[in-house]
């Protein structure tokens, strides 16, 4: 009998230890995704010692959109989509006058298809962007977008322009992500904290990060690579929430601190890291970047504004 | 002394086994059952049958249901079932030979052939707990017609037929007949043909094309794998067949008197038996080379679903509502097959060890002669159900063991793409979820911190 009852217990460990390794809690945090075409960014570089100590990234957007005689409205959606679409990160300014020694952005709507049958409305659309400097085009890519929607009730359809809507943004959004770092999410896992820091994740499920922070840098006990990686995604949390370098420099300190304290031997630590990585440079190379560019926006308005006063 | 142990452990037993059989989980029910019935060869016939529903169900779930963001299907195959959808269940059950039947013929079956290998054990209390115990229709079988329901409608007559097999395994993963009700609402998303499909709508862009070629590799590369599959099973139910007639002659059970029974049947020579195992053996040569084939696609497949999966876990599309949406459903379509593949095995397993190590094959002879007593006990107006139950009584025998075989490979095949398609789509609603869960925190962090600070404002007032 004591045999049957050791057998059992033994057998409902089994289960609760496969059953129960689950995860630590979770915060999912904004990034940034990596430009794909990085090769090409240095050709939308433009060099103007006048204007900006370094280099800075801007294209003039041709509102010329070739390709939409069968509806219009595609012009201006796709001309608002890539507004908004590079405003989100701003690592690409928008140049209001262009210029020749400048990046041109021209765009030509290849194919659109609309078609409506019974119960199914169905819209495709292909794109061709292109990026030039001059008459040099160092940069053609076409995509393409087929959106099929079918409903019993035909009245909840969407229409043609609210097709040609989401196709825009979807296409607009693979072209502009070869060249600009979007505005993305990720998740991060806390490891194992000690009890006296268990309200630290409650804070940080709150967006809470400062708090967070201050209770994990007022802990005295023993500090271990699990302790450095909390403290570090606490600081890239916050980080990209504020895009303040200063932080980010602190997510990085950690992150340092908890692979030297052996963290690299832990995967969900390692993998954190090489993402933390990427963004550490993307954001530092964005921040650079806008501050170049900045310096273009300000000779731009300069010369409209004295424009405008000639013009008076 | 010894006595009182006996029965207490008898007591124990009993009280656990019907525990477990009313409240476990549907496969561990289906285990279970399988020990307190009577271990007949129909009743393995109709588990392998729900079995291969289960296979094709999932194969409608993954092949032939287009699903978007806005589908309700997943959901629906997802959801418990109320007690009325049993009941409605049990209902229609009635109109099938044999749940219209059985109550009449177990009785008699149970007291010439058992109740199981466990409660024979336990001798006379045995007996009577399994007929306590017994469940005409299993909770595998509620499950897999709850199912037919929502692919093929409330109307049964557009339902195809379950329980009987067909006996060409050519098409084995497409139910013969009925009449599906396709769904096709996608207002807020792309109608996607498959799972398969909308699964690339998900994949980071510049994996897309790398990830749908390997998968077109193989499915390509499953198909031949699968041709050569139907070939061995149909070899096998030659054989099959040869030794289940030359059995039943040996036990001098008397086909003749049974309606239903090919009676041209001719037996096949030593010389043809020793021709179909040489090409059986040929065949499982080729079968060989063929899967290497597709394990190294389907290898190639995982690693770019593995390396999408990676760059996904960087670049988390939560903004777009119906991208998430869609991973949904796809999740909840993936973790359904994936559980439903489970229950399968679970069927052909429970099925495989009562035909062979509980012998029901080799009494099937004595079980055709149990149910010839029983039919004077089924009423004259079922008599008609009665008959037809034996007809495919008799069919179904001789298509077990290819129906298991090809079943097992088809429920292994779905469970291991369901269980890839789950973990990439776990990425998106995880991170969902933790997002909502932020958001939601948040919140309420902030209503409080408002709340308090009206608090000590009207305090400060006072």
């Amino acid at each position: 009998m004591k045999k049957v009852v050791n057998y059992l217990l033994m057998g409902s460990f089994i289960a609760i230890f496969f059953t129960a390794c689950g995860h630590g809690p979770r915060i999912v945090i904004p990034s940034y995704t990596a430009p794909k075409e990085v090769s090409k960014l240095k050709q939308i570089e433009t060099k103007d010692e006048f204007i900006s100590k370094g280099a800075y990234l801007a294209i003039w957007l041709n509102p010329d959109v070739k390709g939409v005689s069968k509806n219009e409205k595609v012009r201006d959606m796709l001309l608002s989509s890539v507004k908004t679409a590079i405003t989100q990160t701003n690592f690409i300014a928008l140049d209001p006058l262009g210029g020749d020694d400048g990046v041109a952005l021209n765009m030509e709507v290849v194919s659109y298809d609309y078609k409506k049958e019974g119960n199914k409305v169905s819209l495709y659309m292909q794109v061709t962007f292109t990026l030039s400097r001059g008459a040099d085009e160092f940069l053609v890519k076409t995509y393409d977008k087929r959106l099929v929607r079918s409903s019993a009730d035909p009245s909840r359809l969407p229409t043609e322009d609210q097709l040609a809507s989401e196709a825009v943004k979807k296409i607009v959004k693979y072209f502009i992500s070869d060249i600009s770092p979007l505005k993305t999410y990720q998740m991060r896992e806390f490891k194992p904290l000690p009890s006296e820091l268990s309200t630290v994740t409650t804070y940080a499920k709150r967006k809470n990060y400062k708090g967070a922070i201050s209770l994990m840098e007022a802990y005295k006990g023993e500090k271990d690579a699990n302790y450095y990686y909390n403290l570090a995604i606490l600081y890239e949390a916050l980080a990209s929430e504020t895009e303040d370098l200063k932080y980010l420099k602190k997510a990085k300190q950690n992150y340092n601190q908890a692979i030297l304290h052996g963290g690299g031997e832990d995967k969900t630590i390692l993998d954190a890291k090489v993402r933390f990585d990427n963004f550490y440079e993307l954001l530092n190379k964005t921040k650079k970047v806008q501050q170049n560019n900045k310096a273009l926006l300000q000779d731009r308005n300069s010369l409209i504004q004295s424009s405008d006063s000639e013009y008076e | 002394m010894k006595i009182k142990i006996t029965r207490k452990v008898i007591a124990a037993f009993i009280l656990a086994a019907g525990t477990l059989v009313m409240t476990g989980c549907s496969a561990m029910q289906e285990t279970l059952a399988s020990q307190v019935e009577v271990p007949t060869v129909e009743k393995q016939a109709n588990r392998v049958a729900i079995g291969v529903t289960i296979v094709r169900e999932n194969n409608i779930m993954a092949k032939k249901f287009p699903i978007s963001a806005d589908s309700k299907w997943p959901e629906e195959v997802r959801a418990p079932l109320s007690d009325e959808v049993k009941k409605e269940i049990r209902e229609l059950l009635l109109d099938d030979p044999y749940f219209a039947t059985v109550q009449y013929t177990e009785p008699i079956q149970r007291k010439q052939l058992g109740s199981g290998f466990i409660m024979n054990q336990l001798g006379n209390a045995g007996q009577i707990a399994g007929s306590l115990l017994n469940q005409t229709v299993s909770p595998l079988t509620y499950k897999a017609l709850y199912k037919i329901e929502i692919f093929y409608g409330k109307d049964p007559k557009n339902w195809p037929d379950i329980f009987e097999f067909t006996t060409s395994l050519s098409n084995f993963e497409e139910f013969p007949g009925g009449k599906l009700i396709i769904p096709q609402e996608a207002v807020t998303s792309d109608l996607y043909p498959t799972i398969g499909d909308a699964m690339m709508a998900l994949i980071p862009v510049n994996l897309k094309k790398d990830v749908e070629s390997a998968r077109a590799d193989m499915l390509e590369a499953g198909e031949k794998v699968l041709k050569i599959k139907r070939d061995i099973a149909t070899i096998e139910t030659s054989l099959k067949r040869d030794e289940a007639q030359k059995s039943a002659k040996k036990q001098k059970v008397n086909l003749k008197g049974i309606e239903g029974l090919p009676q041209d049947y001719r037996p096949l020579s030593e010389e043809e038996i020793q021709e179909l195992k040489e090409q059986k053996n040929v065949l499982e040569q080729q079968l060989e080379e063929a899967e290497a084939v597709m394990d190294e696609k389907q290898q190639i497949y995982f690693d770019l679903l593995d390396q999408a999966a990676e760059e996904l876990k960087s670049d988390i599309n939560l903004d777009d509502e119906a991208y998430v949406k869609l991973a949904k459903n796809i999740n909840l379509v993936a973790e359904e097959i994936d559980e439903s593949a489970t229950e399968a095995y679970t069927t052909f397993g429970v099925a495989a060890t009562q035909l062979t190590a509980n012998q029901a094959i080799l009494n099937f002879g004595k079980e055709l002669e149990t149910l010839a007593v029983a039919k004077s006990a089924v009423p004259l107006n079922l008599q008609d159900k009665y008959n037809k139950r034996i007809e495919r009584l008799v069919k179904n025998v001789l298509m077990i063991i290819p129906n298991m075989m090809m079943g097992t490979y088809y429920a292994h095949k779905q469970a291991v793409i369901a269980q890839k398609y789950k973990e990439f789509t776990d990425i998106i609603v995880e991170a969902y979820n933790a997002k909502k869960e932020q958001e939601e925190e948040a919140k309420k962090a902030a209503e409080e911190a408002e709340a308090k600070k009206a608090e000590q404002e009207k305090a400060a007032q006072e």
